[in-house]
């Protein structure tokens, strides 16, 4: 394409977007303006019901969703829409079938803190890498690493003679170099593997054997070592569900009772959004008002991750509403430290649980679990 | 040279039977011969079939091959028992006894080396999974069967698409189902494996892809095999030829008394069922002087040849017997003197399914042999060339006496290039050149003046 | 790798500069920590390196410098070692497995990449599961009406804002803790206040 035909058309686009744009922006702004003043604005209806191509490319979903109702009610003669301030007044209501009460809720959860446990064939793999690695790497040599003569020096003699003269900590008795370096796998039912012995193995090695003056320490007088903690924690020998150091390998959810007795249900903190609200600052403060404020949480992002419907329900003459229907929007927050506290919460909450996603599905209501099921991680 | 090997050898020195000075230079084919031969894994079928017709051609094949005659170790009881203390636990290196030791008779799934069993659980957890699979697909086509094509939205033509397709699903499934398996590669690197199974048909058409394929792609492309004969082609089954037991990599230069004798095929499909073959060798490249070019020559063909993927071999010599009509028979491949190199390319083409051809047809057609046109036989008949191999045909000291003995005329011709002589007329020397033609000079005259066989002379 | 390179292309280095002193010139207290082994191999890669005539020439030569007195510090020579010890020709050779060795190894390799496999499209599913999620949660509230007066889809456009998400305290730093295989010695610090 030469070049001026290529600032032609550039031009062209220019200009298409523009009076696309000013299309449909006056058709956004429709509801609005057509109620007001304006008589040389395009009357809705007509233009909903043919659409031209380049408009209904570009529609803006507010005015697809005001289509969308329109064609399941009747339009107003005029073509006129009310304005969303009218809808409270009974002559609208008869005609919306279903009204939803907006609630923004928070799925606080605690990340998971540790690794998970490494399967059977991992840490086989692991290991019988960790020998082949030994068959194809340089010899150790010890006198670059330590002085000779030194403490360290004769700490580590002790320690590899007990080793049996290998100087890797964790693959069990192999020599590479010996007259048996081909016989590099370990046979069924040996334990070398179990990265719980690794870590035994690890923490021996660890105590020193040699005092600073180069002699060899006794037995009761070495200073032991700090043993690494176990996996499991005394919360979940308890199984105590209020704790956050529970279940360290897998994520905790936070969850809230309502109410008192029978009619007690469990799920996740949620408000009403009033007018002046948005999703994230009423979940910001629905969760300082029933968990309190001594939780170091942050929120992933604005955009609600998972959602609940219930429908209304519906009286036996159809217009009286025992309950009415809501949509509850959730957000991912995280917590990082701190601990849920329902003191004087303003939402009626009477118990709190930080439960992992089997418990989830026994604790709570079954199309509640469904509805958010969606948003779990895999552990 | 392997460990096995080196534990054989002292054995299979001891077993050869003459020891010469030739032997030094065969030995490696040798030992590798006597090992292979005997070691655990299953024998192969044609070692101890020999493929020469007359019993005195191996010295002479050897020698037209540059290679020594390489004698096969006897096959005697005593021998064998010999070499079946191979097996036995005593015997080896030091680690092949403390492995035979420990794990002497388990078999090799149940080796117990933990990080192996570990590999095997997952590995059988996957093959399982698997398979429930192809069961569920399988059930998937059976309602797809009967289920009628009218309540389909695409009709027929949606539920035969959608049933091949499935069909494919269900034969990659069960290739997915195997790949993982040692034994099933034990058994292909030995070459047991079944061919009617579809994993070893994938891994034979892997294996070929990877190197044999892409040779003979190479030798279409630079012997211009695509567009002298066919328009367009792409080979999709494995063809491999052999001599007088020679097998010849694919354009090699061949002596024309090797070639005298027609070739033995080792051919093998790729893809499931019974269908019928035929087998062209045709030569491209025979001088034409009235034209003064090249025209095609037919060699050999033959039609109705059954095969399916657990055949292996096919001699072109008995194709009259065993299944398979005999329309030309072989002719052998030689090259006038002074002519340049003759392609002799080997086709393998498709028949439709169910249609055999009509041998006297053929006869009739192609029985003069020159001017064959592989492109009309294939148009002509409806075939799909699939197989392709190729080799080369020069003037060597054994084509004429090839000649003769088949009564092929045309041994005393000789080929020579005729000189193209000069438009302009011949000028006197000029110059420097004139200052030159002096007898002080009549070192240089050799390359200006009585020039053998060139004639400055216009006539 | 590249480390291993530079650290042998050193090792050439060192080696390429001249000998260290052969037994017959120095005998010297400092070297005692150089066994005849290593001595014997250092000459002998002389000795392949120059020739006969090049040994001469360099015992000339460090003898002349041993009569100076220079020599190489302790330090030196253990690393020398440690190089030595690096270089290609001690390097094992790559791994041979007779058969079956061989075949199981295969079957592991190939049970790896079966797991890895299986782990990598679990991932994906679950962000695919995720995504789907917060599509659906979107959509829904793209449709519904706002909160009291607001109209249809404004909660929706608001969700939709960046402003202020990304940038500086827009990840806070406790969020970087990597997992570990075991708990810190207190676990989750309970007492936590604003």
């Amino acid at each position: 394409m030469p070049a001026p035909s290529r600032g032609r058309s550039a031009v062209s686009a220019l200009l298409k977007t523009s009076t696309r744009r000013a299309q449909v922006c006056s058709q956004c702004r429709s509801n609005g303006i057509t109620n007001t003043s304006s008589t040389t604005a395009r009357p809705t209806p007509s233009h909903r019901t043919q659409p031209s191509p380049l408009s209904a490319a570009r529609r803006f979903y507010s005015s697809e969703a005001a289509a969308a109702a329109a064609t399941s009610t009747q339009p107003p003669p005029s073509g006129q829409q009310q304005p969303p301030t009218e809808t409270d007044s009974p002559a609208t209501t008869t005609t919306t079938t279903t009204r939803y009460r907006i609630k923004s809720g928070i799925i606080l959860t605690r990340p998971p803190l540790l690794t998970r446990t490494l399967t059977p064939f991992e840490s086989s793999f692991f290991l019988y890498q960790k020998r082949l690695n030994e068959r194809l790497s340089a010899p150790f040599r010890s006198s670059f690493y330590f002085k000779t003569d030194t403490a360290a020096d004769l700490d580590w003699r002790i320690k590899l003679k007990e080793r049996h003269g290998v100087p890797a900590k964790d693959i069990g008795r192999y020599n590479p170099r010996g007259r048996m370096g081909w016989n590099d796998e370990v046979l069924v039912g040996s334990r070398t593997s179990d990265p719980a012995e690794v870590a035994e193995r690890l923490v021996l090695d660890a105590e020193m054997r040699v005092s600073e003056d180069g002699e060899e320490i006794a037995e009761d007088e070495r200073v032991p070592v700090e043993r690494p903690l176990p996996r499991r924690t005394e919360a979940d020998e308890k199984n105590d569900v209020r704790r956050l150091d529970r279940a360290l390998d897998k994520t905790l959810y936070l969850v809230v009772r309502r109410g008192e007795g029978e009619n007690a249900t469990w799920g996740f903190p949620s408000g009403d959004v009033p007018t002046h609200e948005n999703l994230h600052e009423t979940a910001l403060r629905v969760l300082a008002e029933s968990a309190g404020v001594n939780m170091n949480t942050w929120f992933v992002g604005r955009v609600p991750v998972a959602h609940h419907v219930s429908d209304p329900v519906v009286g036996p003459d159809g217009t009286e509403t025992p309950r009415s229907g809501e949509k509850v929007f959730f957000l991912k927050g995280r917590i990082m430290a701190g601990q849920a506290d329902l003191k004087g919460n303003r939402h009626g909450l009477t118990d709190f649980k930080w439960l992992t996603q089997d418990e989830l599905r026994a604790e709570l209501p079954a199309d509640y679990f469904r509805s958010v099921r969606n948003m779990f991680a895999d552990r | 040279m392997s460990r096995c090997q080196q534990v054989a050898r002292p054995l299979v020195r001891s077993l050869r039977p003459c020891p010469s000075a030739a032997a030094a230079a065969s030995q490696s084919s040798h030992t590798t011969l006597a090992v292979r031969y005997l070691s655990s894994t299953a024998a192969r079928r044609d070692l101890d079939k020999t493929t020469t017709t007359q019993p005195g051609s191996d010295a002479l094949d050897a020698a037209l091959l540059g290679q020594s005659a390489a004698a096969a170790p006897q096959d005697t009881p005593q021998t064998r028992q010999q070499l079946a203390a191979l097996g036995s636990a005593d015997l080896g290196s030091r680690r092949r006894r403390a492995a035979l030791a420990t794990t002497g008779d388990i078999p090799f799934e149940q080796l117990p080396y933990q990080c192996f069993q570990e590999a095997r659980k997952i590995l059988n957890q996957d093959r399982e999974e698997k398979i429930a699979k192809i069961v569920a697909e399988t059930e998937k086509i059976k309602r797809l069967e009967a289920a009628d094509a009218s309540t389909m939205r695409g009709g027929e033509a949606y539920k035969q698409k959608r049933l091949v397709s499935l069909r494919e699903h269900v034969e990659e499934l069960k290739i997915l189902a195997d790949i993982n398996d040692p034994e099933v590669k034990r058994r292909f690197e030995n070459g047991t494996g079944d061919m009617s199974k579809p994993i070893y048909r994938y891994l034979a058409n892997r294996r070929w892809r990877s190197m044999d394929h892409k040779i003979v792609v190479q030798r279409i492309e630079q012997f211009n095999i695509v567009p002298d004969l066919l328009p367009r082609f792409e080979p999709t089954m494995d063809v491999k030829m052999s001599f007088r037991g020679y097998t010849v990599s694919p354009g090699a230069v061949l002596d024309s008394r090797l070639t005298e004798v027609a070739p033995t095929l080792r051919m093998q499909v790729f893809d499931k069922g019974e269908r019928l073959l035929t087998i062209v060798v045709l030569d491209s490249d025979v001088p034409d002087e009235a034209t003064d070019g090249y025209a095609r020559r037919c060699h050999f063909l033959a039609a109705n040849v059954p095969w399916d993927p657990s055949k292996n071999l096919l001699s072109l010599r008995q194709v009259g017997g065993g299944g398979g009509e005999l329309a030309v028979p072989w002719l052998p491949a030689f090259a006038q003197k002074g002519a340049p190199y003759h392609r002799l390319s080997l086709f393998v083409l498709e028949q439709k399914a169910g249609e055999t051809l009509d041998g006297a047809k053929l006869k009739a057609l192609y029985g003069g042999r020159d001017g064959f046109s592989l492109k009309s036989f294939r148009d002509k008949f409806g075939l799909t060339p699939v197989g392709f191999n190729l080799f080369r045909s020069e003037w060597d000291e054994g084509t004429a006496a090839v000649m003769e003995k088949h009564g092929i005329p045309g041994a005393d011709v000789e080929f020579k290039r005729a000189r193209v002589v000069s438009m302009k007329t011949p000028r006197a020397a000029k110059g420097w050149e004139a200052k030159r033609q002096g007898p002080k000079y009549k070192s240089l005259w050799k390359y200006t003046k009585r020039i053998k066989g060139a004639r400055f002379e216009r006539n | 790798m590249s480390l291993t390179l530079n650290i042998r292309g050193l090792a050439t280095r060192l080696f390429a500069r001249p000998r260290l002193p052969t037994p017959t010139t120095t005998t010297t207290a400092r070297f005692t920590t150089l066994t005849p082994v290593m001595m014997a191999r250092f000459d002998s890669s002389a000795n392949t390196f120059g020739g006969k005539a090049g040994l001469a020439a360099k015992q000339k030569r460090t003898a002349k410098k041993g009569s100076k007195g220079e020599q190489r510090d302790p330090k030196m020579i253990n690393m020398l070692k440690h190089f030595a010890i690096l270089s290609p020709r001690r390097i094992p050779p790559p791994l041979r497995m007779a058969r079956n060795r061989h075949l199981r190894h295969w079957t592991i390799h190939r049970a790896w990449l079966l797991f890895r496999r299986r782990e990598r499209e679990g991932r994906e599913r679950t962000l695919m599961r995720q995504y789907q999620g917060m599509y659906a949660a979107c959509e829904a509230l793209r449709l519904s009406d706002g909160p009291g007066t607001r109209e249809t889809g404004y909660l929706y456009r608001v969700a939709m804002e960046k402003k202020g998400v990304y940038g500086h305290h827009g990840v806070p730093i406790e969020y970087a803790r990597p997992q570990t295989e075991t708990p810190a010695r207190t676990p989750w610090n309970h007492d936590w206040k604003l």
